[in-house]
């Protein structure tokens, strides 16, 4: 099958293929032309569906379903990649291996770019069906409604998080305010008023509204809103290509077995970990945050010893593997730990650290490489 | 008048090539000679369009049979390739000697070759005529340009690899005892043995993929100082024995590995076409590794290797997947890829082949069990014989055979299934032994003196 390639990318291919292997190997020419015409497609896309304001419900989805679809696009580069990669192990020097990396950043980072472009269409065309005005007109209701509801069904079960004036009991009138919420802002499968599913329809209709005053960039009841969904994605778009090219460039540096050790091992370490965290026991975030920190000081350590190594060590490559993997996580690591106060828990200020820190940490990666390429070469040429 | 310069042998094989109508070798023999001596692109690159012309008109002739178009075809491929020969041996333009009268219509009074292939008498000989010719009129001028220009090349004294004393050993028993090699730029050694004797052990110790457990091993060639193993190992080019997949089309795989071995522009190109043509597989470049056979498979594993430009060439049981035409052109392809004048390559291989190998092979390593059995040229193996060997298939039995050699003081027969090994004292010629089979109205359907081969080690080891 011949690829729909214009002539230019072509001889682009072939003085890449002829002066740049490494960039050739990546094929960025080709990801890039492929990238572009599916974020045409996907804006295009984005652009027709029909969206009501009850689309808010479904933006998850649609993000799920379109980043299903980036990682399909981009399967066969990830497969390519891989299937080169024993080529470039014992002839790659450090500069190649920081461009590899760069490349695989890039390259993963701007495809799973679609499903944020995506959804943001959306939520620009959502927000414009429905001004301001209305909106705030139509928040208090609702919230008061849906407090209504949880009063007399939870028996306050729920703490209020907004200030809102002390009023009447809706009675009434709380019924037939939530019947015309849910005409404007849910779907009619949703409508259901019986008494036990009022409760649930209030409360997503206050979730609908909060959800369209954040697209609307709307700040005025930021206190209310829950972003957890909204930094669900920012952790999606940031931590999944930084995952995947880390793995990928530590497959190509080292080989599929040391990586499916350091994999099983970092595997069960979560797994211990989680277990301890949800179990309840004393300095669980010490212990959660703790030991992978003290696990990437011990790969740091094992990394140390390879001017000594003059074969090639199971355990030296498990070491650098780990340390690689773990090392753009440890500033947030660190601030975490450092953090006594509990002052980084508040999720604002959580998602800020772990936003500054895994840029840091990205950065101090991008800077190791070099080094790191030196000592997965050495590994490499030892002989077993 | 001999010429000792290797770039004049080479020139004289080219012509004596085309003399016995072996065009298809005469163009490889002349990329070699354009690329070792010429130093210049064009050159080089004509001697390839020649290359893929024959290949192709040799293709048309097996396809539509021969005509007389063709054979004129031929004839001119012949023409030009002399005209390249000559080309090279050309003083060049600011070369102070006085100019060779310009002789444009010499090769073209040459008469075509009137057959394919050339019949052994008729018109006088295109490479005759012209070795005529330059006899007569160029040759005292030729030799001094030659002297002037030649490149002498002297091979490296260095060896590339050294082992001394080297084990292996496996936690499954299997020891790889005491192993004593070396291996010099412009030697092939064979290494040989039955199965299960080290082999690809041996060999993957020697390319470094292998720790040894003892001994002493260097390249002095490729890392005087030390064992640094990522300088050692972009050295080293090592073909396996199955070659591991490649993926996409197959020149760029080859332009690939050029690249990564910093070869760029043009100088890729031209390093990649040249191994393609050279090794017969520019028919194949545009091809997926799934659409060639296991034997184009292993050529282009070799293509690969050489890419890279390697300093030690490592193969395990390449002819295995070659049939026995491939593997003739493969052997003489190592032989000349070794023979290298500007870049004479060690070259060690392992096979079940053993005639084939013993035939372009510098010295024989024979392992058994792990240790070696016979090191050191067949000669050698010929000169400490303590008995004369012969090889033998014939239908009649064991006993029969014995009865009538009987008379010539046999010493053994061995029964392998499917020939016999027949062991007599070493004044007993072949031509005895047949005599007296002959005598007894005995078939021989095959027979080989196998005394200066390591043929004769297989006998009683193995299964």
């Amino acid at each position: 099958m011949r690829l729909p390639l214009s002539a230019a990318l072509r001889r682009l291919d072939r003085h890449w293929l002829l002066n740049h292997p490494v960039l050739w190997m990546m094929r960025l020419h080709w990801m890039c032309y492929f990238w572009f015409l599916g974020l045409v497609l996907v804006c295009l896309v984005a652009l027709v569906l029909p969206v009501t304001l009850q689309s808010v419900l479904s933006l998850n989805s649609y993000f799920v379903t379109v980043f299903f679809l980036a990682g399909l696009a981009i399967s066969p580069w990830i497969y390519l990649q891989i299937c080169f990669a024993p080529q470039l192990r014992l002839v790659h020097q450090g500069r190649t291996a920081f461009f590899l990396l760069a490349g695989y950043l890039f390259v993963l980072g701007a495809y799973v770019a679609w499903p944020y472009a995506f959804v943001s269409i959306l939520e620009g065309r959502i927000s414009r069906r429905i001004s301001e005005v209305e909106l705030r007109a139509d928040f208090h209701p609702a919230v008061r409604v849906a407090l209504f509801f949880e009063d007399r069904n939870m028996a306050g079960a729920r703490t209020p998080s907004l200030e809102l004036p002390d009023e009447e009991p809706l009675g009434q009138e709380a019924s037939e305010r939530l019947l015309a919420l849910s005409l404007k802002y849910l779907p009619a499968n949703l409508g259901d008023l019986s008494s036990g599913g009022q409760w649930t329809v209030a409360i997503t209709i206050e979730s609908v509204i909060n959800d369209i005053l954040r697209i609307k960039g709307v700040r005025a009841f930021t206190g209310s809103f829950d972003f957890r969904d909204y930094y669900t994605k920012a952790w999606v778009i940031s931590v999944v290509p930084i995952g995947a090219a880390l793995l990928l460039w530590v497959f190509l540096s080292t080989d599929a077995r040391s990586l499916t050790t350091t994999c099983i091992i970092g595997a069960a370490a979560w797994v211990v970990l989680a277990i301890y965290d949800a179990s309840g026991f004393p300095w669980r975030r010490e212990m959660v945050v703790g030991i992978p920190f003290l696990m990437f000081l011990g790969s740091g350590w094992i990394v140390l010893q390879a001017p000594r190594q003059r074969r090639k060590s199971g355990v030296f490559g498990v070491g650098l593997n780990t340390f690689t993997l773990l090392l753009p996580w440890t500033p947030w690591l660190l601030v975490t730990l450092a953090d006594r106060s509990g002052l980084f828990e508040d999720i604002h200020r959580g998602n800020a650290t772990f936003c500054v820190g895994l840029s840091i940490g990205v950065v101090m990666l991008l800077a190791f490489t070099p080094w790191l390429q030196r000592n997965y070469r050495e590994l490499r040429a030892n002989p077993v | 008048m001999t010429l000792p310069s290797p770039a004049i042998d080479l020139a004289e094989e080219i012509r004596s090539l085309i003399q016995g109508d072996d065009l298809s070798r005469a163009t490889k023999r002349l990329l070699d000679y354009t690329r070792q001596f010429s130093g210049q692109r064009d050159i080089v690159n004509s001697a390839i369009v020649l290359t893929g012309e024959l290949r192709s008109l040799q293709r048309d002739i097996r396809k539509f049979g021969d005509s007389a178009e063709r054979r004129s075809q031929l004839s001119e491929l012949a023409h030009r390739i002399l005209e390249i020969l000559d080309e090279v041996e050309a003083p060049p333009a600011d070369d102070p000697l006085p100019k060779v009268p310009p002789e444009p219509q010499r090769l073209r009074v040459v008469p075509q070759v009137p057959s394919l292939p050339l019949p052994p008498q008729g018109e006088p000989r295109i490479a005759e005529e012209a070795n005529r010719e330059r006899s007569l009129t160029r040759f005292e001028q030729d030799q001094r340009i030659f002297a002037e220009r030649r490149k002498e090349v002297v091979l490296p004294p260095t060896a590339a690899l050294e082992a001394r004393g080297l084990r292996k050993t496996y936690k499954g028993g299997f020891t790889l005892a005491a192993i004593d090699l070396t291996l010099r730029p412009g030697e092939i050694t064979g290494l040989v043995g039955v199965n299960g004797s080290g082999k690809t052990t041996l060999l993957r110790v020697l390319a470094g993929e292998l720790a040894s457990d003892g001994g002493d091993l260097a390249y002095p060639l490729l890392c005087p100082n030390g064992l640094d193993w990522v300088h050692i190992r972009s050295q080293i080019a090592f073909v396996e024995q199955r070659p591991p997949r490649w993926y996409g089309i197959l020149e760029e795989n080859l332009y690939l590995h050029a690249a990564l071995h910093e070869l760029s522009g043009r100088a890729n190109e031209d390093e990649v076409e040249f191994i393609l043509h050279r090794l017969g597989l520019e028919t194949y470049r545009k091809a997926r590794w799934n659409e060639i056979s296991g034997g184009f498979q292993m050529r282009f594993e070799l293509a690969k290797a050489l890419v890279g430009r390697p300093k030690l060439l490592i193969l395990d049981e390449p002819l295995a997947p070659l049939d026995i035409n491939t593997q003739q052109v493969f052997l003489q392809d190592l032989r000349d890829i070794a023979n290298s004048a500007s870049n004479p390559l060690p070259i060690i291989l392992s096979s079940q082949h053993i005639y084939e190998v013993e035939a372009v092979a510098d010295s024989i390593l024979f392992l058994d069990k792990g240790e070696v059995v016979f090191a050191g040229a067949l000669d050698k193996l010929y000169e400490e014989r303590q008995e004369n060997t012969y090889e033998l298939t014939s239908p009649v039995d064991k006993t029969r055979l014995l009865e009538q050699l009987d008379s010539l003081g046999v010493i053994e027969i061995e029964h392998t299934g499917l020939t016999y090994i027949v062991s007599v004292p070493t004044e007993v010629t072949g031509r005895k032994v047949l005599d007296c089979l002959f005598r007894a109205d005995i078939e021989v359907r095959y027979f080989r003196d196998i005394g200066n081969s390591s043929r004769k080690l297989f006998k009683g080891r193995g299964e």
